[in-house]
Formats: C-alpha cells, structure tokens, sequence
C-alpha cells in the first residue's frame, strides 16, 4: 500500500501534471464565470487536449476544469446576479444584496473559501470513505430517489420569501414548467402545441439566466434612480470571527454536498439549496436569509463545491457516470485505455493514487487561482450601472445562444426575463420557481419508474432509506411551515401594536 | 415565415459569397473551420466520438475541426439542422441510428427526410447492443431469461423512449411475447445503475457502457444482438444463433456515421470520405474503437447510403412489429 | 409618515394582493380545463392514474389553486403586511416610454442577428442602451459599444468554440 503511494506521488510530481491542473482550474474558473458557459461545457472543450497526454495528466485537466467551472460561477452570479453555473443560483440569493450593499470583495472571497473548504473535505472522502459510500448510489432507486427529491422540495418553504402562498405557487409553476416536452415514459407531447424547439423541454440555462439577471436589467432602466450607486475600491473582506461561524455552515453543507454528489443524477444545484435551506433553519436569525447574510453565501458554496469531489466516488469505485461531467470525464478515461471501476483498484492503483494526489492540491490551487480572479473580477463592481448592463445583457444573450446554438433559446431566455420581472414586482420569489423546475424530471421521472417497477404501491416503503427520507421529509415541511407561519403572526402583532 | 426567411438569408448569403468571392471551390476545399454537428449534449457516447473524429480529421486535413452541441428531443432537433444547413462541406453531421435509422420510424411528424436531406460520407463505426442482467439475477441464458418471462413481468430499462436500447427490448418482446414492461431512464448512465442494484431485471444496453461491468463481473451478458459474436466477448452468444425459433435474425446494433446536407459537392465529399478513410484506420482511433467493444466500419459513401435504407426499413418493421410510436 | 398615509397603503397593497390571487385562481382554472388537455396528448394504454402524462400536471394545477385560494382568504380577512418593495424608489418619470424602447431593444436581439449578425446587433442595442442610460461621452459610446462585444465575441467563437450567427457576414470570417 505504501509502495503504491510512493509510486502514485512518483507519477504525480512532474511539471506538466502540476501545470494541468493550474491550467484546469484557470480556464473552469473563467468559462464558469460566463453565464451561459457551463462547467460541462468547459470538461467538453478541455477534453480534446487530453488525447495527446499522459493519462493522469489528462484526468487531471479535466478535474481542474471541472472544480474552477463550480466555483467560477459563483463569480457572476455574486456581483451581476448572473448564475455563471446553475449552482450558482442559490449564491446570488444572499451574494448580490451583499454586492448592492458594497460588500462584493466580501462575498467572493467567503465563496471562494466555503468552496476550498467543501472542495477540500469531498476529495477526503473520495479518497478515504470512497469503497464505504459507494453503495450508497446503488441503494437509490426510483423510490428512495423520489423521497430524497420530495424531501429537497421541502427547501421551497425557506426560500419563499416575503410570503409562502406565493413561494409555494412559485415553485409548482417551477414543477408545472419542467413538464414542457416530450413525455418521458409514452414519448407524447406536453405543451408543446407542436412546436419542434420545445419537444426537448424548456433549456434550463436560458431559463436561469432569464430568471435572474434579466429583472435587474429591465428595473434599471424602468426605476427612477440607480438602484445602486457603486463602492469603487470594495476592500471589504471576511473576518476570521465571520469565517469561524460560517465553519459550521461549510463543514454540514460540505456532507451535504458529499452525500448527494455519492448518490448518481441528483446534481449539485440540489445540494446548494439543501445546505442553504439547511443554514437558514438552524440559523438564529433566519430572516436576515436573502438579504445579505453571509452565511448563506457559505452554506449554498459549501453545498455545491462538496459535490465535486464526491460525483467521482460512484464514478471511481463504480464506474458509474453521476452526471454528465463524469460522464465526460469516463470518456476521457476510455479514451486512455482506463475502465474506472473495481478493476481498476486492482490493476492501475498507483495512477489512482497518483490522481488522488493531484486532486488534493487542486483544492489549493483553486484557492490561489480563485484569489487572483476575484483581485479582477470583483473590478466588475466598479463600473457604473449604466455600462455594465447593457454588456450583461449582451453576456446573456450570447450565452443564451451558446447553449444549443439557437435564437429560440434567446426568446427562451427574454420570455423567462419578463417573467422574473413581474414575480419580482409582485414580490414573488424566483428561487423555488428554478427549485421546482430543475427536480421537477426528478420527481415526477422516479414517481413514474416506481409504478413502472412494481404495480404495487408498497415500493414507496420498501426499504429503510425511504422511510428516512419520509420521516425527515415530513418533519422538515411541518417544522418550516410552522415557523414561517410563526413569523408571519410576529408582524402581524408588530404591526397592530405598532398602528395602534 | 420560416422558409420565407431561410429563402431569405440564403440569397443574401447568395449576393455576399459572389460579393467576396469566398465560394468554396472543392480544389482548395477545405478553406476555413469545418463543424460537425452532434445532436446530443457533450459528453455522451455521440459526442465524445464526434470528438475523437473531429481530432483526426484536423490533422489530416490541417484545418480546425470542431465539434457542435445541438441536443433536443431525442436527437431530431440537431438533426433537422444539419439538414437545413448550407451544403458547403463546412457543415457535417454525426448521424447514428436515432437519427438515421429509428426516429423516421418512431416521430410521425419528423422535420427532416433521413435521405432527400443528406449526402452520406462515411459509416465509421457500429456497436452492438448487449442482453445483460444482474449477477445476482437467476437467469444464467437467454433462454431460462425468457422461459420466466413467459409467465412472469420482467422489467427492462433504457436510456429513453426511442433509443436502440428501448426498441431492442420492444423487438425481443413483440417476437417472443414475453411480458415486459419498458422502464425509461434519461441515458445509459441512469439506467446501468438500476440494473446493477436489482431495480430493473434487463438491458439491452449498448456495449461500451455495459463493458466495464460485464469485465468486473457486476452484469452477465446473455447474448448479443447483432448476427455475428463481438470480438471482445467472444464467449457470449447471439440471439440469432439460440435455439429459438423467434429470433432467428435478430439484429439491432448501434451504429454512427458521418452524413453532409444534401446538395453537397460530390468532389468535396470524395475529399472527407479519403480524409475520414485516414482517420478511422489509424492506431489511435483502433485503439479508441477497441476501448469500447465497437468495429470500425468504412466503405464508400454510396455503400453508406445503402446501409441507411437497409437500416430505415428494419427498424420501420421494429417500430410496426411493436406498436411505438411518438406523437 | 402620518396614520391615514400608511392606512391608503396597506389597502392599496392589500388591493394588489386580492388582484393577484384572483387572476392567479383564474389562470389555473383555464389552465385545468383548456391548456392541460389541448396540450397534452394521453394515451389510451395507460394503466395507471399516476403513469397518465397529464397526471402530475393536474395535480399542479390543483396546486396552484389551492394556494391562490388560501392567498386570497388570507388578503381578504387577515392584515396587511407591508413587503419591502412597496417602500422602496418609485419608477422613472418617463418609465412607460423606456419600457417601449426596451422592449424594442429585446425584440432587436431576438429578430436580427439572424440577418445582421451577431456581433452588429450587439453593437447596436448596447450603444442604443447605454444612451438611455444617459452615457453621452462618444468616445465611451462607440469604444465600450463597438470593443466590447467583438471581444465577447472573439472569445465566444474561438475559446469556447460557439459560432454565434454571423447573418450576412457569414462569408467575410
């Protein structure tokens, strides 16, 4: 075993290895950042540059890429409210009013730590609990998976907002949204009204960007004044007492993410709201959630970046692709000649040790990398309003387009614009309507290969990890809905012995 | 509207090619950047082979090849792009058996003509499909696999309504009337998982995803379906080959191959076809066939033409034999 | 801030919200008995309720409803609780001619880079938005308007590999 370390750190240390991943994470750092560029989409333009390289050094691009493209698009979606990645989405619900209230250098840099520090505990456990929680993603079937998904909607109730009728009736407009396309099951048309762009369903990144950035630039230019007058040279930056708070937040959002990174399909987005709704539940001062608590920015980079690591462990110990990056990343390892899988272990250990290896430093390097690109991007803070959208819009746009190399995707995207416009003028959140949309397949594709299994309606019971998911799914919607309720009455007594 | 404005921008585009003279003559094709359109999201099986193509053809035609993302209801909607495409030889198109072969069978009102609107190139490569169950299924052959399913439901899975994954299954199950229930997943990688932990009782699963667990002993290949054995398990059966009378001339394969619009020059696609013949019979692209239990085809343009009609037709007899059809 | 203003504020707010819930009750009342079954095709082998296409959106439709119904019991009967937005900036005195304009702009993106490239239809609509935002420096104008999206575009066509439509310019590249 020692001997095999010695010669996975042999293999490791060579300059191009270590150039690959500072590489790697430069170009996920900045391709992530671009709304409408993805993570996958930078692992895809990477992968071509690894059939000429060694296998490890390869591997290691790609997982570069992989980690920067995460953390990347926190960036945007922090100073502009433009999610780089999906992920992001949840970061901007507390990391934009802290830009608007000058606190950008302070949102980015708590961002980039939450994220080093999820990044850093899920390659730990890829590389030390990998063969223990292995099992774990084939012990989600259609059922178990429809709990976990039933128990991640649970999250809407905390991020509703002002008013929870209107948080709820946002998120089944999400749910209702996500059932546009051809039927999973029957292959039929649903909403589609004919409409050949919309068979493959509403394109999820048009949707998001639309959703959230397009409203800030509709009310620039609909409000009377700026709605923000910008803090040039932002020196704000995170203490080590808000940091030590936050360490909570991280390491519970960092097993969040870990968790359902291990359990194949259910996706990063879902681990950042879980974290997020986790942070606020136990927080003392939940309704300062949303507009600009700090911790919230952690728990939500925390949740996403503890994904990371772990969609390699089914990949690794199982060869089981977790979602389309890993997929990408399988492929790079076919490509090389390399079966991940148990095989593997067996027969390459020391080019596993030698990735793991890499793997742990590029938790660092994404850490200096990710320094460097706030030092810059954060100037994006300093240019006034009145320039800056009108490139927002610009970046929407072509990101819009980028995705499937559509215009409908842009009408997609301004159609979702308007609409996040109107919820936010009629003070409806926007985050539960993209909770619902990205977990409504989930739900309603597990709910259906569930019936499909077995025509017996016991399956929803049948095993130990359904019923925890249903016991804590209960308990998380009772105890939400009660406290929200509670809330609501607090300023209702507020305001009658305030009136009278 | 939409022909008015395609007519449109093609005479516009018309009026600037005489303009800037930038006509593609095949003597100095290619000129600038070629794209080949894939119609699924990077990262699949389509993709990543696009890629590897796209690689090859760079080199060997020492100009940049890239590769093009345009996903959407179950491959048609790349499809009909690459079909709408100008036929300059700068656009191409990675078609495979969806496209090619079962979505013309399967979508009634399909946007696009699978053989007025492409110019075959090059069949480059097929894989077959795998019967596989879990090893801790009790079903050591096909035949005791099918002996249960006579009286008992079985469920199988696939990576959605229409692939060949999905219509293997509906073939074995209209010719042999045994009683199984489709259990759709959105791609491979979602469905192997629930073969694996027991959750479906079979696949009919492409070879390069089901490989690594058939070598790890995770699944049991029970046969295959194409009419010759796959040289990487040489041990494992056909379905023609069984001793059952249903399915004598079973045969289902994946394939994939590169197609232009139609309207192509003939001298441009003469061009690809020497340039792909390069690239599919180098070392690294037979190490990247072999890496995933697939053959590498080749032949003429026209043999691809032919192939395309053969396959359209067997898998309309498939679609008719089973019932599938999508709205 | 006297009693009589914050008392025509919360009844106008609470006006909003009874406005709201009751379009939002009506929406998903059209929607259950004219979208759902114009929009999705059901087909006749479906064995049970819950495999049915059109089952789980009825269910969220329902849903809908039934949220906008206790929205509208609680704008009805209970108090008025102020949200922030009612408190902050008013619009634009000119708002209603900068949504026309905007909503002009957004339909330029969406119709002309087809013909005009993207690139020039970029450059058009940021110089255009720019002005609206009051920007008058020429040299900012043309040098942010024009540098700008060529650069986004340089990086979109040759970094990330996204060929944006390039319209009549398609053979000039």
């Amino acid at each position: 075993m020692l001997e095999n370390i010695a010669t996975g750190f042999e293999m490791f240390f060579t300059l191009g290895n270590l150039l690959a991943i500072t590489a790697g994470v430069c170009l996920g750092v900045t391709v992530g950042a671009i709304p409408g560029l993805t993570a996958t989409m930078a692992v895809a333009l990477a992968l071509p540059f690894t059939f000429n390289l060694d296998p490890v050094t390869g591997i290691l691009l790609l997982v570069g890429v992989y980690k920067g493209g995460v953390f990347g698009g926190s960036i945007t979606a922090i100073l502009i409210r433009a999610p780089g990645t999906p992920a992001a989405a949840c970061t901007l619900l507390d990391g934009y009013p802290l830009a608007q209230k000058g606190q950008a250098g302070k949102a980015l840099n708590m961002a980039l730590y939450a994220s080093c520090i999820a990044d850093f505990l899920s390659n730990l456990s890829l590389i030390f609990f990998a063969s223990l929680i292995a099992g774990l993603a084939l012990a989600f079937g259609p059922p178990e998976y429809f709990w976990l998904i039933c128990f991640s909607l649970t999250v809407v109730i905390s991020i509703s907002g002002s008013s929870l009728t209107k948080g709820l009736i946002s998120g089944l407009l999400g749910l209702l949204t996500s059932t546009i396309g051809l039927d999973l099951v029957y292959g039929t048309q649903r909403f589609t009204f004919d409409n050949f762009n919309l068979m493959g369903g509403v394109s999820y990144i048009p949707l998001l960007i639309g959703l959230f950035a397009l409203p800030e630039v509709i009310d620039f230019y609909v409000r009377k004044v700026a709605p923000f007058t910008v803090k040039t040279a932002d020196k704000s930056r995170v203490s080590l007492a808000e940091l030590k708070s936050s360490l909570v937040t991280i390491i519970r959002g960092s097993f969040i993410g870990v968790i359902i990174g291990t359990i194949p399909g259910a996706g990063a987005t879902a681990a950042a709201f879980l974290s997020y709704g986790e942070a606020r539940r136990t927080s003392k001062s939940p309704e300062t959630f949303g507009k600009g608590n700090i911790e919230g920015v952690a728990a939500s980079e925390a949740g996403n970046n503890g994904v990371a690591g772990a969609t390699l462990i089914p990949l690794l110990a199982l060869g089981i692709p977790g979602d389309v990056v890993t997929a990408v990343i399988l492929g790079a390892f076919m490509l090389q000649g390399l079966t991940p899988g148990p095989l593997m272990f067996q027969d390459n250990i020391t080019i596993i040790y030698a990735i793991f290896i890499g793997i742990m430093l590029s938790s660092v390097v994404l850490l200096g990398s990710g320094k460097l690109a706030i030092r810059y991007f954060a100037r994006i803070a300093d240019i006034p309003r009145h320039i800056l959208l009108p490139i927002v819009l610009m970046f929407c746009v072509f990101g819009s387009y980028a995705v499937q190399s559509q215009m409908f995707d842009v009408g997609v995207m301004l159609a979702f614009g308007v609409l996040g416009y109107i919820m936010m003028k009629i003070d409806m959140a926007a985050a539960p309507f993209l909770m619902g949309f990205i977990l409504g397949p989930l739900f309603e594709d597990n709910l259906r290969r569930s019936f499909l299994i077995s025509e017996d309606i016991t399956i929803f019971f049948r095993s130990p990890i359904c019923w925890i998911f249903i016991v804590i799914t209960i308990l998380s919607a009772f105890v939400g809905i009660r406290r929200e309720l509670r809330a609501t009455r607090a300023k209702r007594d507020a305001l009658r012995s305030g009136s009278a | 509207m939409k022909l008015n404005r395609r007519t449109l921008i093609g005479a516009v585009s018309a009026t600037a090619m005489l303009a800037f003279g930038g006509t593609a003559m095949a003597q100095d094709y290619p000129t600038k950047r070629i794209t080949i359109i894939v119609p699924y999201s990077a990262g699949g099986a389509t993709d990543i082979l696009a890629r590897q193509v796209a690689d090859g053809l760079s080199q060997v035609l020492d100009e940049t090849v890239t590769v093009e993302n345009r996903p959407g209801a179950g491959a048609t909607l790349g499809t009909t792009q690459a079909a709408n495409a100008r036929p300059d030889g700068y656009t191409l198109f990675m078609g495979q058996v969806s496209s090619h072969g079962i979505a013309p069978a399967v979508y009634k009102n399909l946007q696009y003509d699978p053989v007025e609107d492409f110019a075959p190139v090059k069949l480059i490569m097929s894989i077959p499909n795998v019967m596989v169950v879990n090893k801790d299924s009790p079903y050591q052959t096909a035949q005791e696999f099918l002996e249960a399913a006579k009286s008992e439901n079985m469920t199988f899975g696939s990576s959605g309504v229409g692939s060949s994954i999905h219509l293997s299954g509906e073939m074995f199950k209209a010719r042999t009337g045994a009683d199984m229930t489709h259990v759709p997943f959105r791609g491979s990688g979602e469905a192997v998982p629930a073969l694996l932990s027991g959750d479906v009782d079979v696949m009919f699963d492409n070879l390069p995803s089901a490989m690594p667990h058939i070598q790890s002993g995770a699944l049991r290949a029970l046969a295959v379906t194409t009419p010759e054995r796959s040289e990487q398990l040489g041990d494992v059966p056909t379905l023609d080959e069984l001793d059952i009378a249903e399915l004598d001339d079973f045969a289902a394969r994946s394939w994939f191959g590169i197609l232009a619009p139609a309207g192509t020059d003939d001298a441009v696609v003469a061009t690809l076809s020497e340039a792909l013949d390069e690239v599919i019979t180098s070392d690294s692209f037979k190490k990247f066939a072999d890496t995933r239990g697939a053959s590498i085809e080749g032949g003429s343009p026209e043999d691809f033409a032919k192939y395309i009609e053969s396959e359209l037709s067997s898998w309309k007899t498939v679609v008719d034999e089973a019932g599938v059809t999508v709205e | 801030m006297s009693d009589t203003r914050s008392d025509t504020d919360a009844r106008r707010g609470r006006r909003r919200e009874i406005i709201f819930a009751a379009l939002t009750l009506l929406a998903s009342a059209v929607f259950a008995f004219v979208v759902i079954p114009a929009g999705v095709t059901t087909p006749a082998s479906v064995k049970h309720l819950p495999l049915s296409p059109a089952f789980l959106p009825y269910v969220l439709t329902a849903g809908v409803g039934l949220f906008a119904l206790i929205h509208l019991l609680e704008a009805i009967f209970a108090a008025h609780i102020p949200g922030e937005d009612e408190a902050s900036l008013g619009t634009h005195p000119r708002w209603k001619s900068r949504v026309l304009m905007l909503v002009g702009l957004l339909l330029i993106y969406l119709l002309l880079p087809d013909r005009l490239g993207m690139p020039l239809t970029a450059m058009l609509v940021t110089i255009a938005l720019m002005a609206i935002g009051g920007e008058r420096r020429p040299l900012i104008l043309l040098g942010v308007g024009i540098g700008v999206p060529v650069l986004v575009y340089l990086f979109f066509a040759h970094v990330a590999q996204v060929p944006l439509p390039m319209g009549l310019f398609e053979d000039w590249m």
